[in-house]
């Protein structure tokens, strides 16, 4: 699969009426990695990734799968991709085998293909035991991994989820990223968005980071890190949480990278700031703000998504 | 083809999985028409309204009155005595009474009485109305013209006496006719007989002078006395004299009786002439009452007998609002059932699936037309079940007859509620839209008032309402049995229906999938 971008976003514009949601974005998809897109709620993740499918069409710039407009060839697009959206997509009355069966048949497959496959997905989603059930009554874990299990039905090449963890608590979410590795271990790539950047870095072999309707990076967990690396992350929580008069004595401190309040807490990224921690502190202090917590560590995925879309 | 017609069955099996599985709908979809179907095939098997109470008032009841009033009171009227009219009248407004009868006072039938019964009805309750003042009135209307009849066959009856007793009565006048002229004949002879008599005389024409002469001659000549004879000649002359005496007493009493029976017999001719009028006249009486050509006195009563005959052979309310029915159900149910289901595809989790599968919208919407069109077409069969008890053996060849024309029907508001539940976008609107829109369909038909009662620019449009073009063509088929080609034009009009609800279903799909992304 070497040469050609297996999946190319090529300068994708895509405005509803006034409002411009994606701004001439640009990114390439590897063959049988999973891909990862992040970015703030409303930034355009969906509209990408529905874009990606054939379901909306940009309102300028192409995409192509292996080299080739998804637009000139839907059929093929609409066997090769699997998509689950954000919402579970599968009917709440029919059986867990039904659902499967009711897709399968509307994308073609043959008796034989759909059973072989039931077996096979309902293996690689761990649904074996509930095969028999009423959809609603899976619990949301189950219920998500019916939701991918559909999607790929008719195997596809690409498999596309959206938010696939959302509204999941830790175990059951756990549950899902193992599927969805598994299904990556399959072969097939995957294009995954989501707010929880863990299970992106768990996950991903790259990430697109998405803001103000562009792509402002592209590049793997790891690079990620290594790019913010450099920085240490200063943490403070203070009694009277009076944030916004002390950011601004603490701008004037040289060498702060990025400055913010998230969850309550003052949050200073700065390559120095082993050095700048105590004129941070006194300036609280000065404030008269009691300090309730202090301490100084290395970024996180999440400390670094935060930098690079809210830097200031 | 063959993935075609795979999807549709796809499709279809689902819809009835989701539909058997989800009881509420199931309920609602399935069951609750059908129980509705039956409920009103087994109240509308009647001719007659039921449980209908009278309220009756009269000032003064006589017999009359009591009759009529246990001529309403039957097993299906209840009748109550009121004890003035305002209480009659308010019994309807409070609905104990559904028709308030008002009767005169001392009602009797005599020359010098008329006798109005006055109804109050409440016109809110219009078809209640009609069909109770239909049967109050024809019960009175039996009771009047029982009294009628009664009075004149009594007429009747004295006026066939009359014309016996005078026909009977014809030859005495001839005999009397016939002894007056025999009476007036002898009169007659009579008086000529007595006019013949010879009742006078001369003592000259005796010559008893000359018997005088000649007795004394021969006294002269035999000188001989024949004295004896002599007195006996004067004797015999004064007898004579007498005689003639009385002749004349007898002639003028012969006068006098001829004057007598010239008056009888001028009276007999008069009497005789009398008769021969009278007999005139019993003739033409005889004559005119025989001349009646009606003297059966319900003829006389009722002279025109009105049979209403119904052009059809139903003899049920059912029968007669069969088309209506089979039509309202169709509507209710298809445009009910098919907004539900597309609205509640619409909803469910896996409509973002089917778009993303390589199954075109036609299908989807062909999937769930299908689907619709077969639970319509099983509800039907509970109508048809219910019209077979009703139309036995001829359910065959009603079902033969009507079947395309049903399934244009259903096909119309099953499409029509698909378009529906494109339009709005939620369970509740999509309901009230079609329950609706269903409405106003039957308000402007002529299943609650005639259309012509509409103004004629609404009753123009109203002409062209999908509801009443269906009714019209199951009534002319069913009810008529007229041909298919009868129903034409209606069958082009809803085929331009369907064809333009194709159109806008459709658009809205494909708009609806546009909104969706």
């Amino acid at each position: 699969m070497g040469g050609a971008p297996f999946i190319q976003v090529k300068n994708v514009t895509k405005r509803f009426k006034k409002n411009l949601v994606l701004d001439n974005i640009s990114l390439e998809i590897p063959y049988g990695k999973v891909f990862g897109i992040i970015g703030k709620s409303g930034c355009g993740k969906t509209t990408l990734l529905n874009m990606i499918i054939g379901f909306l069409k940009p309102t300028k710039g192409l995409i192509y799968y292996q080299s080739r407009s998804i637009f000139k060839d839907m059929k093929n697009i609409e066997m090769t991709f699997g998509f689950a959206s954000q919402d579970l997509s599968f009917y709440d009355k029919l059986t867990v085998e039904e659902n499967l069966r009711y897709f399968g048949n509307l994308y073609g497959l043959r008796r034989d293909e759909i059973k072989n496959r039931i077996e096979e997905l309902l293996q690689l989603v761990e649904l074996i035991d509930a095969r028999k059930t009423i959809s609603d009554r899976l619990s949301m874990g189950m219920q998500r991994r019916l939701d991918i299990a559909c999607s790929m039905i008719h195997n596809p090449k690409v498999l596309i989820l959206d938010e696939p963890t959302q509204d999941l608590d830790p175990i059951l979410r756990k549950e899902v990223l193992r599927v969805i590795k598994k299904v990556n271990e399959t072969g097939t790539t995957v294009i995954i968005t989501s707010h929880l950047l863990d299970e992106i870095n768990y996950l991903c072999d790259n990430i697109a980071i998405i803001n103000d309707s562009k792509v402002v990076k592209i590049e793997s967990p790891r690079e990620l890190e290594e790019d913010y690396a450099v920085n240490s992350v200063i943490t403070i929580e203070t009694l009277g949480r009076r944030y916004d008069d002390i950011i601004k004595d603490v701008k004037k401190i040289d060498g702060i990278d990025y400055i913010d309040v998230d969850k309550g807490r003052l949050i200073v990224h700065s390559p120095k700031a082993e050095r700048i921690f105590n004129q941070v502190l006194r300036i609280i202090r000065n404030k008269n703000e009691k300090i309730i917590s202090s301490y100084i560590g290395k970024p996180s995925l999440d400390d670094i998504f935060e930098m690079v879309v809210k830097k200031r | 083809m063959i993935k075609f017609f795979r999807d549709l069955f796809t499709i279809v099996m689902k819809n009835f999985k989701l539909l058997i599985r989800s009881k509420s709908s199931a309920l609602v979809v399935i069951f609750g028409p059908l129980i509705v179907v039956l409920l009103l095939g087994v109240a509308f098997n009647t001719s007659g309204v039921y449980d209908i109470n009278l309220g009756v008032y009269s000032a003064s009841y006589s017999s009359l009155t009591n009759n009529l009033v246990d001529q309403l009171r039957d097993d299906r009227y209840g009748v109550i005595k009121y004890e003035s009219e305002d209480l009659c009248v308010n019994s309807i407004k409070t609905g104990d009474s559904h028709v308030c009868l008002v009767f005169p006072s001392d009602m009797s039938i005599s020359n010098e009485k008329t006798n109005n019964i006055i109804f109050y009805v409440d016109y809110s309750r219009v078809n209640l109305v009609y069909a109770v003042m239909d049967s109050v009135n024809k019960k009175l209307s039996n009771q009047s013209e029982q009294l009628s009849l009664e009075m004149t066959q009594v007429l009747v009856d004295k006026l066939n006496e009359a014309k016996t007793e005078l026909s009977e009565n014809g030859p005495v006048l001839d005999t009397l006719v016939s002894d007056n002229e025999k009476m007036s004949g002898k009169v007659g002879a009579g008086y000529d007989t007595l006019m013949n008599l010879q009742l006078s005389g001369n003592l000259s024409d005796l010559n008893i002078s000359e018997i005088d002469e000649e007795v004394n001659k021969i006294e002269a000549d035999y000188n001989t006395s024949f004295s004896d004879l002599t007195t006996l000649l004067d004797e015999f002359e004064t007898r004579v004299k007498s005689i003639f005496a009385e002749f004349d007493k007898v002639r003028a009493m012969r006068t006098g009786l001829s004057n007598d029976l010239n008056d009888v017999k001028n009276t007999l001719n008069d009497n005789k002439n009398s008769i021969g009028s009278v007999k005139e006249g019993v003739n033409k009486i005889v004559s005119s009452i025989s001349s009646v050509g009606v003297t059966n006195a319900a003829n006389i009563v009722s002279p025109f007998k009105t049979e209403i005959k119904p052009v059809t052979t139903e003899k049920t309310h059912l029968g007669n609002m069969f088309p209506s029915m089979v039509v309202l159900v169709i509507m209710f149910i298809a445009v009910l059932l098919s907004s539900t289901m597309v609205i509640r595809e619409r909803k469910t989790k896996a409509y973002f699936r089917n778009f993303i599968t390589p199954t075109s919208d036609v299908v989807f919407l062909i999937g769930d037309f299908i689907t619709n069109l077969l639970i319509v077409l099983l509800q039907l069969g509970v109508v048809f079940g219910v019209a077979a008890y009703f139309f036995r053996g001829e359910i065959v060849n009603l079902l033969l007859n009507t079947i395309g024309v049903l399934f244009l029907v259903i096909s119309l508001f099953v499409l029509l509620g698909m378009v529906l539940g494109y339009i709005f976008n939620n369970q509740e609107t999509s309901t009230l839209g079609s329950m609706f829109v269903s409405s106003i369909l039957l308000f402007f038909s002529n299943t609650i008032l005639p259309l012509e009662s509409l103004p004629s620019g609404f009753r123009n449009i109203a002409m062209f309402n999908p509801f009443v073009v269906s009714e019209s063509m199951l009534r002319e088929l069913i009810l008529f049995d007229t041909g298919f080609m009868s129903i034409i034009n209606y069958v082009y009009i809803l085929s331009g229906f369907i064809i333009v609800l194709i159109g806008i279903l459709v658009s809205l799909r494909l708009i609806k999938k546009r909104e969706s992304r």
